[in-house]
């Protein structure tokens, strides 16, 4: 499901049935770091779009939260995180390629930030295909466990 | 005695004519109307719709998920759209292609998704299962068959349309 008026409506009266949010967390940046930061963007918005697609009938894909300075980054991530627990989102993933957030305590899936538009349409459609199996499986196992 | 055309007379022959003329001009107008009027159905027609998938030495009887990309227009917004289908051959080499989209609440289920169940499709969001041919087990949240998608075997290809619900 989307962050959309219809989707949330949804999202509402179905809500033991929708308890995931997959939420993509990306870092922001204006100077020549910004091309790396896009790349990385990309990659993310693109197995969040196909986690999306796979798994519309338990997940909600929140819209992007991005950041400026990875402290900030974590702290909107944990507010963010406790917030949609206490409403019921039992489940709830980032996806991020700054693996500096391994040094906090959020469920996190890191994905490497690779340049999708330099390689032919076959090698990055399995390539988001890869990484979107591996949000799925975690998400899978998370499900298998409760 | 003359030959027989000189039994047409000046006046019939410009009756002729004229109807002729008039009928060709008349022609030209209603014919452009004609097919503004029928345009929707001459563009259903158009099965053009199939997208070419696989090519048909490649399916067995182990299903295999391919993924495709097909024209979608929502009202006036025209977008590609990312499409999957389980593709395998029955007991009698008839070619069946199943849509993924769980038809409890829309995920999509995987074949063998169940390591514990490897010939069923599985719903990884909430555990509903189906048979190989897409039948849903009962017990398990789906209430309706996988749909299959309407295909063509054309050149040794195989071409998928729109998935069909099943009942």
């Amino acid at each position: 499901m989307r962050f959309d008026s219809i989707d949330a409506r949804k999202s509402l009266t179905e809500r033991q049935y929708v308890d995931t949010l997959v939420i993509p967390l990306v870092e922001l940046a204006f100077d020549e770091e910004m091309v790396r930061k896009a790349e990385g963007n990309e990659v993310i918005q693109a197995v969040a779009l196909e986690t999306e697609r796979q798994l519309s009938g338990r997940t909600m894909l929140c819209p992007t939260l991005s950041y400026v300075e990875v402290e900030a980054g974590a702290t909107l991530a944990e507010t963010v995180l406790e917030k949609a627990t206490v409403s019921g989102f039992s489940h709830v993933l980032f996806i991020s390629s700054d693996v500096r957030f391994k040094a906090f305590d959020l469920p996190i899936i890191f994905v490497p930030p690779l340049a999708l538009k330099g390689m032919s349409g076959e090698q990055s459609h399995t390539m988001v295909q890869n990484f979107a199996t591996q949000v799925i499986t975690e998400l899978s196992t998370r499900w298998m466990a409760t | 005695m003359a030959q027989k055309g000189s039994k047409v007379t000046r006046r019939q022959f410009l009756t002729y004519t004229l109807t002729g003329v008039g009928g060709f001009m008349a022609a030209t107008l209603i014919s452009p109307m004609v097919n503004f009027a029928i345009d929707p159905v001459l563009k259903r027609s158009d099965a053009g719709d199939k997208v070419r998938v696989m090519s048909l030495d490649d399916i067995t009887t182990e299903p295999q998920r391919v993924d495709f990309k097909k024209q979608t227009q929502d009202a006036w917004y025209e977008f590609e759209e990312t499409l999957s289908a389980w593709v395998f051959k029955d007991e009698s080499g008839e070619i069946i292609a199943l849509s993924p989209i769980c038809t409890h609440l829309g995920c999509q289920v995987g074949y063998g998704g169940d390591p514990t169940r490897p010939t069923e499709f599985f719903c990884p969001c909430h555990f509903g299962r189906y048979t190989k041919d897409g039948t849903n087990i009962p017990g398990t949240p789906p209430t309706a068959p996988l749909a299959r998608y309407e295909k063509e075997e054309k050149d040794g290809f195989l071409y998928l349309g729109s998935p069909v619900t099943q009942l």
